[in-house]
């Protein structure tokens, strides 16, 4: 796909995003939700196809990966995978920051079974639980503590 | 009832009953949280228990929203005309139930998603005066 520019609330943050898909993947995960309110909306891009200028910082939120935001105005930027393997680097990067989303669905929706009740999302994208995701990914869930 | 950030540096307790939520489909709030914003409603305002790295950024001339600058959460918009009247990220109150009361700034939603819900879906004309009435 081709190369988008986008900008964080207060603009601090410029970034160029090459996303891998037309997609965008909801995750209700404890951890998303404490970060952005209610589900994680992200784009997916490749290690190599992010670059962002500005005041960004980062946090090593769990032993597999980091989370970035705007030091100015507190934009989640992206969340980043650290483990090693086949999914090293790849970026999930924060829908909201790209203003052109003309053609993007839904395309899935992970940790659906951690959503609490009373909304959903419509439509029909793909749904993981918690224990579907962890073992897609042979990973345990319960280690994201942040910098606490 | 009891708050806090991703990584914890940031607590807060709410004051008095939530109003229920109001998601907001802002072009401001997709860039700061990634996609609708979902806030619970708390008109009796919130004490910060833990703030050293609670930080404000004033986001229009009416209102301010404020982050935990250790992890980057989204927390708390906030009327500067009113200050006891905290909109309060939903995500940062854990497994609380809380009632859609409505949607706002639909006029703002891309069509990448939809709820499922029939709970109002207001402009945000609609939706200022809605709150101002004390409906939302």
């Amino acid at each position: 796909m081709a190369a988008m520019t986008g900008k964080c609330m207060c603009g601090a943050v410029t970034l160029t995003v090459i996303p891998a898909e037309q997609m965008i993947h909801a995750c209700h995960c404890d951890w998303c939700r404490a970060w952005t309110g209610s589900a994680f909306m992200a784009v997916k891009a490749e290690d190599g196809d992010v670059s962002a200028e500005g005041p960004v910082k980062t946090l090593a939120s769990s032993p597999w990966a980091e989370r970035s935001w705007c030091d100015a105005c507190g934009s989640g930027l992206w969340y980043r995978v650290t483990a090693p393997g086949p999914y090293h680097g790849e970026y999930h990067v924060a829908a909201g920051l790209l203003p052109d989303t003309a053609g993007f669905t839904l395309g899935s929706e992970i940790y659906h079974d951690r959503k609490p009740e009373g909304w959903a999302y419509a439509g029909d994208a793909k749904k993981m639980t918690k224990a579907e995701i962890e073992a897609f990914f042979g990973m345990s869930g319960e280690a994201e503590t942040g910098a606490e | 009832m009891k708050g806090r950030c991703l990584c914890g540096a940031v607590q807060f307790s709410c004051a008095g009953q939530p109003r229920g939520v109001a998601i907001c489909h802002c072009g401001q709030c997709r860039e700061w949280t990634s996609g609708p914003f979902m806030a619970v409603f708390f008109p009796d305002g919130v004490t910060v228990e833990a703030g050293d790295h609670l930080r404000w950024y004033k986001s229009s001339e009416k209102a301010d929203r404020g982050f935990c600058a250790k992890c980057g959460s989204s927390l708390f918009f906030r009327s500067r005309d009113t200050e006891s009247r905290w909109n309060v990220s939903a995500g940062a109150l854990g497994d609380h139930l809380f009632e859609i009361k409505a949607h706002a700034w639909v006029e703002d939603q891309p069509d990448w998603y939809a709820f499922a819900d029939d709970t109002p879906r207001l402009r945000s004309t609609e939706f200022r005066a809605a709150r101002q009435e004390g409906r939302v």
